[in-house]
């Protein structure tokens, strides 16, 4: 056979052993180039080590479709970088020309109602769908185990985000913008010890002013998408190595005629869920279905392919990647992109929008953050003291940051875990309320 | 139709990139105010004095009246009530918007999150954690002056 025959049949093979193999039966049949391309592959193979299957799980309700939402956060992320550096090309971060540039942008600029537009309303739909991502990963508890650092490089990515948009919403230089401003980095000088120095770092001065604008302009163009892009590049990294979990009420389950008891199944658990025992017939693999959290962790470990997710005794089904589940996704990417549209076709209608320029000298009767601020912007003001304030704020950041530390074991089934999902609902609830509430008020 | 469709989809987007924006434009104001933007070019403002005082024209401040201006970037509030000419820093203490006085209710308001200050600038309702900041003035011969610090 042809080095490059080898190549594919070992390419096609699904185990990491035929993978390893690809490179070496590619340089005894003398072609280096085939043998540097099995080893990328191999490579490749052991980062994306669901991909190297080349089938994923298949949606079984309408619900499911909610896990391509971190498929639609990609995209409208890229989609923010690139109409942001097409607006960096007109904007002027200087307070006596930001507004005026900011504003040109949609009336002379040809298209450039279109972009800023969408930059505006891809933000805040950006958000939307992080945190709808955020609140499907966590109804199944999808964070545990060899999830939680996707759990906590999601959250890095969330808090970026927001604090993107935070700095965003300064730059057009308007009533709002700058009010949000004073209000939000003077919330930070509750903080004990630091707060007073901190407001200061982020003001570039005791007042917003000039310099605030260019902190925030170099914020927003280079550090924060700099940081986005590095936890962007370490989540999609660590989803790949996992693959997506599996159904919540799935087990893992090995056949033991396939396995060989070699234990790379017991050691990959988190769960303690797998065990390898000496029976009749040697050193079999046995799992607790109890505990098994359907990981799928054992299932990529095993050398011998030899475990399966299964349900009521039936295998969970599964798809090829593509195009059938390239193409599932690129529908949610659509209904992403398809509600941006009509974002902006009616943003600027239902915006504050930016109409008024920034005047330092007068507040204006009711300042209002982005939406997603609107929550936390409510407690401050309910909450008899801003530090008060500041730390229930900090407590529930806390909360969610750590939920994978705070609940490691369990079954996942919404069912079998009430008093979470009470609380789950509760919170929701809590933000939708206070969201509103901030919104009419 | 896919050539013309790229050349029509390349000119949309030259367009985008060539177009001149507010740069070409003359802007209207100084450049350089860099804490204040358009705002301070019109109406009444703080003259300052060699002795690092601050000093308003009076016929500036009818009474009956406040005014928000600035020394140098920090806002403050003149009111010319019953008690003569006073003057407090406008910024609340609770999370930095800029309070009104309102003469009916004789006191300071805070559009924000309601914070009020009796005339003396005391906390009497709201969030607020402190009381603001009074300056001293000189109201003498047409001449407010205001005292920093
Ligand atoms: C996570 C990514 C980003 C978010 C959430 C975000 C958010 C925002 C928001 C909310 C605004 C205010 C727009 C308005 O209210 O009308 C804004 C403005 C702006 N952004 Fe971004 N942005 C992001 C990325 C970027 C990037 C990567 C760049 C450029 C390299 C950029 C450049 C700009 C510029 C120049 C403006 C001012 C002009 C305008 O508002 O139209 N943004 N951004
Ligand atoms: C811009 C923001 C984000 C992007 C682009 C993103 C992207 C992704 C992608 C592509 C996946 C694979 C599954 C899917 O398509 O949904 C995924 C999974 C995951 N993400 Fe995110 N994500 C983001 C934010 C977050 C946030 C805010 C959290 C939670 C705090 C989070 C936690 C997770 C977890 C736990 C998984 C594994 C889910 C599973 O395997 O069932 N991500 N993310
Ligand atoms: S800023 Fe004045 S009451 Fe909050």
């Amino acid at each position: 056979m042809s080095a490059r025959g080898r190549f594919l049949e070992a390419a096609a093979g699904l185990t990491s052993r035929a993978a390893r193999r690809a490179p070496v039966e590619a340089a005894r049949a003398g072609s280096l180039f085939w043998a540097w391309l099995g080893r990328t592959a191999a490579r490749a193979r052991a980062v994306g080590r669901e991909i190297a299957t080349g089938t994923t799980l298949a949606p079984e309700r309408w619900t499911d479709y909610l896990d391509y939402t971190g498929t639609a956060a990609a995209v409208l992320l890229v989609l923010q970088a690139a109409t942001g550096v097409l607006l960096a090309l007109h904007y002027e971060p200087h307070p006596s020309l930001a507004f005026a540039s900011f504003s040109a942008v949609g009336t002379e600029v040809p298209y450039g109602l279109l972009v800023s537009g969408l930059h505006a309303a891809g933000a805040r739909l950006l958000i939307l769908v992080g945190m709808v991502h955020l609140l499907r990963v966590a109804w199944t508890s999808s964070y545990r185990g060899p999830r939680a650092g996707h759990w906590y490089t999601g959250v890095a990515l969330l808090s970026v985000m927001m604090l993107s948009g935070f700095s965003g919403y300064l730059l057009p230089w308007g009533q709002q913008s700058f009010w949000a401003c004073v209000v939000g980095t003077e919330a930070a000088g509750a903080l004990p010890v630091v707060g007073k120095a901190l407001v200061h770092a982020l003001r570039g001065g005791p007042e917003v002013g000039g310099p605030t604008l260019t902190r925030f302009y170099l914020f927003h163009v280079f550090l924060f998408p700099l940081a986005v892009a590095g936890l962007l590049y370490w989540h999609i990294q660590r989803v790949w190595r996992t693959g997506v979990s599996g159904p919540p009420d799935a087990t893992a389950r090995p056949d033991p005629k396939a396995c060989r008891g070699c234990g790379a199944c017991e050691r990959t658990c988190a769960f303690s869920a797998v065990f390898v025992k000496t029976g009749q017939e040697g050193r079999r693999a046995e799992v607790d279905e109890a505990a098994c959290n359907a990981c799928r962790a054992c299932v990529f470990a095993c050398p011998a392919g030899a475990v399966a997710l299964v349900r009521d005794n039936a295998p969970v089904p599964t798809e090829p990647i593509f195009p059938h589940n390239v193409l599932r996704r690129s529908a949610a990417v659509l209904a992403a992109l398809l509600v941006l549209f009509a974002g902006v076709y009616f943003f600027r209608g239902l915006a504050v929008g930016h109409k008024v320029p920034a005047d330092p000298l007068s507040t204006p009767d009711r300042i209002k953050p982005d939406w997603y601020f609107l929550a936390p912007y409510q407690v401050l003001k309910i909450l008899p003291s801003e530090r008060w304030g500041l730390f229930a704020l900090l407590a529930a950041f806390g909360l969610v940051a750590a939920l994978p530390a705070l609940d490691k074991k369990g079954p996942r089934r919404p069912e079998d875990r009430p008093v979470f999902i009470r609380v789950f609902q509760a919170s929701v609830a809590v933000f939708v309320v206070l969201t509103v509430w901030g919104w009419l008020s | 139709m896919g050539v013309a469709g790229a050349m029509a989809a390349g000119w949309s987007v030259l367009r985008f990139l060539f177009a001149s924006g507010p740069k070409a434009h003359s802007m209207p104001g100084g450049a350089f105010s860099s804490t204040v933007g358009s705002a301070e070019t019109s109406g009444p403002s703080l003259a300052k004095n060699p002795d690092g005082s601050w000093s308003l024209d009076a016929d500036a401040l009818p009474m009956g009246q406040s005014l928000v201006l600035s020394m140098s970037g920090v806002p403050v509030l003149i009111l010319h009530g019953n008690k003569g000419v006073r003057a407090f820093s406008a910024t609340c203490t609770h999370l930095g918007c800029l309070v009104r006085f309102s003469m009916e209710d004789n006191q300071f308001q805070c559009p924000c999150h309601g914070g009020k200050y009796d005339e003396n600038g005391r906390v009497v309702a709201g969030p607020p954690p402190m009381d603001l900041k009074e300056y001293r003035v000189d109201a003498d011969d047409g001449d407010i002056r205001i005292f920093p610090v």
